[in-house]
């Protein structure tokens, strides 16, 4: 493999005509320039002009954008919303969790007005939410599931068992049988775990 | 001025250093596990440890955080035995407050901070053992914390201390020559571009010499940023080997 | 390894649980292993004695300044020691700014009431002058990483220190009545203790040693033993959480001793190659 190249803040990489700016870098006057402290990439697309990145050897932290997909954990619900801890962003974990709300509009896209968030979420489960907004001075970031995927996907029974599925808005537990409602997550065959 | 002489015959100043040559620079960065970047730098007996933390979500007043950027924290502290006589406030009083802001606003015109809006970065700035050069040292441990942190910079912050004796432009004071009285300029440098992010000088100095020290300051700064830059690639070298490339 | 991650964050009890099973922990270790240590003196040159411990990721610095006080007016031939942890926004990001939280002033407390019971410096050694002019030993501990086991790193740090400082002659002019310093006679202090601190958590009734900061999270209790080098007690500290059998006391404390004696030959090789500079 050739040796790295490796480029610092500041390091003209080239000019705007020989490469399309990527991560890790940024332009001034024409020309593209490193941001971050890391190895030299170009990639070349057929046809169009080579990307120009920096890459990393460790990944820095990533902030939930608008649309991204992530999982959180229920800290505490009221008749409004529920307060959640957002832990990943898609499959990368955060160093330390962000804050963010699900409105008890949000929770479903059916039926919105009848919807209870005691009988959706509840303190403690891991939830698969989308980001709609970065908040504003008011509030924290505002999440959704109001879509078939989105939604619980690990509940711990009142007797503390890991609850199965048993259609979009049960589960049970399986050593008391015990029904519990909760807004359920549609998870794919193939990535169901036993 | 009887008593110390700062600047002998020869042009040796006290500990041996010409005019405008830097003390020793030593340097490491990711010394501890828990924070995002930090890094330790000694110039000369000056001991500066810089942690960043962050991105992360704001803390505190979300009505204060400017819009559609990252909030950048800075806080200077030096330690209670970092001075001769022991320091009853390590920080909260003015001249750390003061410190704390001139970090703060160094770092905002390097950082790339549209990236990351409704975000806070943190800089922790903890001064181990002061003998002059106190911002500086806090400045360049502070870039090297943050390039282990992997935060987009524009550039470098090279940050040096300059005076003027005898005629005579000084680069990189130390206590005593700082104590002495004379100007002192303190110069943060975007060296790429050659952007001054933070001049100040205190003490009068007639305006025709200020070239002169701007510019052993600038020199200084250069210099530092090869220092600096060395350092910063074989911490990538040794990172990459590590991982085994 | 994401999927491991996130478990991790996840379910921590349960990742910390399995691995309890095989008898070790996420980092490798059995449960009665101290992680390394390492100790590093004389590095700050403005302190009149200072040391680096590093417990694993915890690191504690300590300095020592030495300064000139009047002393107490109902023992009048004692100095004072004034132990302080600081434990600064940048050693975690758990800590908020303001003035020092809980875990600051309880660790400062624990310091300086070992320093008393223990009697590691007789205060009489610290007069100068009875009744006029006496040291007082301000000794700073600054814990610049945190990753668990405060107390063990600071004790650790302190000891460390404490054998590093070297205080100068003083000696009282006649004619002005003022103290005269001598720097360049210094002497080192007569450490009379040498108080050596092993903390344990507990966790589902496992005792579990020098635990990181995220099994202290998960934790139901503490206990940290400190030891001389006779091998008598000099404190036990249980501040409350589950509760513990007295075979499980004495079996923390043997385990206290064993470890007293490690973190001895490890200073006592660090002070013979000290002075043999």
């Amino acid at each position: 493999m050739a040796p790295a190249r490796y480029c610092v803040p500041g390091e003209r990489l080239c000019s705007l005509e020989e490469g399309t700016p990527g991560s890790g870098t940024y332009t001034h006057h024409g020309f593209i320039f490193a941001s971050l402290a890391g190895c030299f990439m170009k990639k070349s697309e057929n046809g169009m002009l080579p990307v120009v990145s920096v890459m990393r050897d460790v990944d820095s932290q990533l902030l939930p954008d608008v649309g991204a997909t992530v999982t959180c954990k229920v800290c505490s619900i009221n008749s409004r919303f529920a307060k959640v801890h957002i832990l990943y962003v898609g499959s990368t974990p955060l160093k330390s969790p962000f804050r963010g709300t699900i409105r008890r509009e949000d929770i479903r896209a059916t039926e919105k007005d009848k919807v209870e968030v005691y009988k959706s979420f509840r303190p403690g489960d891991i939830v698969l939410a989308k980001v709609i907004s970065l908040g504003d001075v008011q509030s924290n970031y505002l999440l959704t599931t109001a879509e078939n995927e989105l939604g619980v996907v690990v509940a711990h029974s009142e007797a503390d068992v890991r609850m199965v599925p048993i259609s979009w808005c049960e589960m049970q537990c399986p050593s008391t049988h015990a029904k519990e409602l909760r807004k359920v997550a549609r998870v794919q065959p193939e990535f169901l775990q036993t | 001025m009887a008593g110390l002489e700062l600047l002998s015959e020869q042009g040796f100043r006290l500990d041996g250093r010409r005019a405008g040559e830097l003390r020793q620079l030593r340097a490491r960065m990711g010394v501890f596990a828990q924070a995002d970047g930090s890094a330790y730098l000694e110039q000369g007996n000056t001991k500066a440890l810089a942690v960043v933390y962050g991105p992360h979500e704001l803390r505190g007043s979300r009505g204060k955080a400017p819009h559609a950027q990252a909030l950048v924290n800075c806080q200077y502290s030096m330690a209670t035995f970092s001075t001769a006589e022991r320091k009853r406030r390590p920080h909260g009083d003015r001249a750390s407050a003061e410190m704390s802001l001139h970090l703060k606003q160094t770092f905002e015109a390097a950082l790339l901070t549209r990236l990351f809006p409704r975000s806070q970065i943190d800089i922790y700035v903890q001064i181990l053992q002061a003998d002059g050069g106190n911002y500086c040292a806090a400045v360049n441990a502070a870039t090297l914390a943050l390039l282990d942190a992997g935060i987009p910079m524009r550039d470098y912050v090279c940050a040096c201390s300059a005076g003027f004796l005898e005629d005579t432009a000084l680069a990189d004071l130390n206590y005593v020559e700082e104590a002495a009285g004379g100007p002192q300029l303190a110069l943060a440098l975007l060296p790429q571009a050659q952007h001054i992010a933070l001049l100040e000088l205190n003490a009068r100095l007639h305006q025709d010499h200020l070239p002169r020290v701007l510019d052993a300051a600038t020199q200084a700064c250069r210099h530092l940023h090869a220092l600096l830059d060395r350092v910063v690639r074989e911490h990538l070298r040794d990172a990459a080997a590590l991982l085994g490339k | 390894m994401a999927a491991a991650g996130g478990f991790r964050t996840v379910e921590p009890l349960e990742y910390y649980r399995r691995f309890l099973k095989e008898n070790c922990r996420p980092d490798g270790r059995e449960l009665g292993e101290f992680r390394t240590t390492t100790v590093n003196v004389g590095s700050i040159t403005t302190a009149d004695g200072s040391a680096l411990v590093k417990l694993g990721n915890t690191t504690v610095i300590c300095g020592i300044k030495a300064e000139f006080a009047v002393p107490p007016v109902d023992s009048s031939n004692k100095g004072y020691i004034v132990p302080n942890v600081d434990l600064p926004l940048l050693c975690s990001s758990r800590f908020r700014p303001g003035p020092p939280g809980e875990e600051a002033q309880a660790a400062s407390q624990f310091m300086a009431d070992v320093i008393e019971n223990s009697q590691v410096v007789m205060k009489e050694d610290l007069c100068i002058v009875d009744g006029k002019l006496a040291w007082v030993l301000y000794c700073d501990m600054i814990c610049l990483d945190y990753d668990g086991n405060l107390l063990d790193a600071c004790m650790c740090a302190f000891l460390a220190a404490l054998k590093n400082v070297q205080l100068p002659a003083v000696s009282i002019n006649e004619e002005t009545g003022l103290a005269e310093v001598n720097l360049k006679e210094k002497t080192p202090l007569t450490i009379r203790k040498e108080p050596v601190a092993a903390s344990f958590i507990l966790f589902d009734s496992l005792l579990i040693v020098d635990p990181t900061a995220e099994e202290e999270d998960l934790a139901t209790g503490t206990v940290t033993i400190v030891t001389d080098e006779e091998g008598k007690l000099c404190a036990v500290h249980k501040p409350g959480g589950s509760t513990l059998t007295g075979a499980k006391l004495q079996d923390c404390i043997s385990r206290a001793v064993t470890r007293h004696k490690e973190v001895k030959k490890l200073l006592d090789k660090l002070i013979k190659s000290k002075k043999a500079k």
